[in-house]
């Protein structure tokens, strides 16, 4: 049935967060950056995978899982704070139901979010025993999702390091990762902001990557100059299959202005009764020193350019959304039968998006999704929904060429992640990483403490390197924590490096901050050794 | 740890006490530069040509265009650690060297960087077509019998940074032959 269609579109859900695990603190803000998502995200996108399933619909989707959010979603502690964070939603989703009881149009909507959040936690607890990694490996088992790698912790690769050991690291530590949660070799990895330049190839191709994603000018600029554009991938001298953003279907979704998610109809993102509500009536769910912040109970949709916000309709809404995924798909369909007669291949339309856009910022965004891949395979047979894999394995002839160095931040090169916002973290961020390696060349065989001391400055080094805190620096919200976070992490890294130099490593503090810098636990410094 | 560090436990030393220039390119037109004169370089450069040249020279920066085979100097100043750089050429290969001007013509080299490449801003000139089987280059590779595939991709990869990049030298001539690759005329294709 696959070989009848005249194209392909393969949608790539890139789910990320920076690893923030702070188990001195019973309750950290932006701990509760990993709770929205796991609620207005990951479970939504796991339920409508597993209803599509359930229903017959053969959709194909390829997510990446980072390390950083695979480590937090497999963290007892978080997951308990996770269970005690919903816990008092529905508690507050409750207290609402009361508070509305005279306000019809409000009320089935906190009706809908107790709903909600008793269904949430009812997936997370007992479905998935409270680790949804579970889930999507079970749904990658069952083969309808593909999940590809990432790097250790999402490193913006292209300006990490001075030697290839720096960069590697970060790789090798994404594949090793990936094996340990999905029990197989990764094939596909997500570039961290899809940054990137031609020294990459080999040590992709060294740690087994077969394919990566580029924004469309990475395809585009190619040289030599790919003759299908970004419509069917590409391969690198250094055997490396490289697919390029579809722009025409990225816009459809993503452009604030022309985008699907900003339709009047849908929920509107920043209306949160966490500020509408009096401070009596919300205290206990904001932070404990009486900061105002987004609780997820949101009662209005866009409505317009005008802060006089209509209450939200939940039937406009999914009828909506039903009618943005028959217009997607019918843009595609005209987008695929135009390609197919000027190519001698089926054409394949590279969808990425970050996962957390369905659900966190467009509410609508998992149901568009279901209603999207199930009208595909039952409403049309233009084109097929797979994975990039797939698509590889059925068209593995493919053109010799070099992507150009790019990114999909603002304006496609590198200046999201290095300007004068962020600039001062690169000379700290290339010492330690050159110190890292030092280390490891110096230090081939160490044990016991040593071992451990050498294996925490690895992580530190790591997680240093996380591409959203040079973002966070640069958007300009939350930007202390992200400052703090660099400084600490190098600043750990360096007494490490010192100490561990000088023979005389502090044992209670290292203890101290491998309990709160726990991830990668397998790890293993020489990871870092040159060769 | 020095004191230097010491003294500022979990804030981040001013420098590491190195000689170094390190160049990053941000986009097709613009590279970022971040340098430090070490104590032992400075006193090096006062040791040859004393305090007062010191003095009276201006810190410089020096950035080759090695692709074109052009350079122009930056003058900075002695309190700048670091530099956004404006430069006219994508897809080149850029050096950079941290020095002094002792006078308008003589130029003391203090510390070169890393060479860096700007990416390109726009749709390639090279048209070469040339296709590879996926399958076949992955069985191979799996077989462990890819080595004189790899070899030639080597040369290339060599070529490509040693002299920077160069779609021509990336693609040599015969490359096809070596890995099995068809020409676009086997697909009908216009290159």
């Amino acid at each position: 049935m696959i070989l009848l269609v005249k194209g392909y579109v393969a949608f790539i859900l890139h789910a990320h967060l920076p690893y923030v695990h702070h188990p001195e603190h019973d309750d950290f803000l932006e701990e509760r950056w990993l709770f929205e998502a796991i609620s207005e995200t990951y479970i939504p996108l796991i339920d409508i995978f597993e209803t599509l399933h359930n229903e017959g619909v053969e959709y194909k989707v390829t997510m990446s899982l980072t390390p950083p959010l695979l480590a937090m979603l497999s963290d007892e502690t978080l997951q308990k704070k996770y269970t005690r964070h919903i816990e008092k939603l529905i508690e507050l989703s409750q207290k609402e139901i009361e508070r509305t009881s005279g306000h019809p149009e409000f009320n089935r909507l906190a009706v809908m979010y107790k709903n909600k959040y008793t269904n949430d936690l009812y997936i997370f607890r007992d479905i998935c025993r409270c680790n949804i990694v579970d889930a999507f490996r079970r749904l990658q088992d069952s083969g309808n999702l593909e999940i590809i790698a990432s790097a250790a912790t999402h490193g913006f690769l292209p300006l990490l390091g001075t030697t290839p050991e720096i960069i590697r690291a970060q790789i090798a530590v994404g594949v090793q990762t990936y094996a340990k949660y999905f029990g197989r070799k990764a094939r596909g990895m997500w570039l961290p902001e899809c940054g990137y330049t031609n020294s990459l190839d080999p040590i992709l191709k060294e740690n087994g990557i077969e394919y990566i994603i580029t924004e469309s000018h990475g395809l585009l600029y190619a040289s030599p100059r790919p003759i299908y554009g970004t419509y069917a991938p590409i391969v690198t001298p250094d055997g490396i299959v490289a697919f390029g953003r579809d722009i025409e279907s990225s816009k459809q979704v993503w452009s604030s202005a022309e985008g699907y998610p900003g339709d009047f109809d849908y929920r509107d993102f920043y209306r949160d009764i966490g500020y509408d509500l009096d401070f009596e009536s919300i205290k206990d769910y904001i932070t404990p020193d009486g900061k105002r912040i987004n609780t997820g109970i949101k009662y209005h949709r866009i409505t317009g350019k005008t802060d006089e916000k209509q209450p939200y309709n939940p039937e406009w809404a999914k009828s909506k959304a039903d009618m943005h995924a028959g217009n997607f798909m019918f843009n595609r369909e005209k987008q695929i039968e135009h390609l197919s007669g000027s190519m001698n291949r089926p054409p394949i339309i590279v969808c990425p998006y970050d996962a957390e856009l369905f659900g966190h910022w467009w509410f609508e965004g998992p149901y568009w999704l279901y209603s999207l891949f199930k009208k595909t395979c039952r409403d049309q047979k233009t084109y097929a929904l797979t994975t990039l894999s797939e698509y590889i394995a059925q068209n593995p002839v493919m053109q010799v060429s070099t992507p150009c160095a790019s990114t999909w931040g603002h304006r496609g090169y590198n200046e999201v992640w290095l300007n004068s916002a962020n600039d001062w973290i690169y000379r700290h961020l290339h010492k330690a990483g050159e110190r890292m390696v030092e280390l490891a060349d110096g230090y081939p065989l160490a044990d016991g403490l040593e071992r451990d001391a050498l294996n925490q400055a690895a992580r530190e080094l790591l997680l240093a390197q996380s591409s959203d805190w040079a973002f966070i620096m640069k958007t300009g919200t939350m930007v202390e924590y992200a400052q703090k976070r660099t400084k600490d992490h190098i600043s750990r890294f360096t007494r490490l490096y010192h100490d561990i130099r000088e023979n005389n490593i502090d044992e209670s503090w290292l203890r101290d901050i491998e309990y709160k810098d726990s991830i990668f636990p397998d790890i293993d410094y020489r990871i870092y050794k040159s060769r | 740890m020095s004191a230097a560090e010491l003294a500022t436990a979990n804030r981040l030393p001013s420098g590491y006490d190195e000689n170094r220039i390190v160049l990053m390119p941000i986009d097709p037109y613009m590279l970022y530069a971040y340098w430090e004169v070490s104590a032992e370089a400075k006193n090096g450069f006062i040791m040859e040509f004393g305090q007062e040249i010191w003095e009276k020279s201006v810190p410089v920066l020096k950035i080759t265009n090695i692709t074109k085979a052009s350079s122009f100097y930056i003058r900075t100043n002695e309190f700048s650690d670091s530099w956004y750089i404006r430069v006219s050429e994508p897809n080149c290969m850029y050096y950079g060297e941290l020095g002094r001007f002792v006078s308008e013509r003589f130029f003391i080299n203090l510390a070169g960087s890393n060479p860096v490449v700007t990416p390109g801003d726009g749709i390639s000139t090279n048209k070469t077509v040339y296709f590879i089987d996926y399958s076949d280059v992955k069985s191979k590779k799996t077989e462990k019998q890819a080595e004189k595939v790899y070899e030639s991709y080597d040369l290339s990869i060599k070529t490509r940074y040693i002299s920077g990049i160069s779609s021509a030298q990336v693609f040599p001539a015969g490359l096809h032959e070596a890995v099995g690759i068809s020409s676009a005329g086997v697909y009908g294709l216009n290159p």
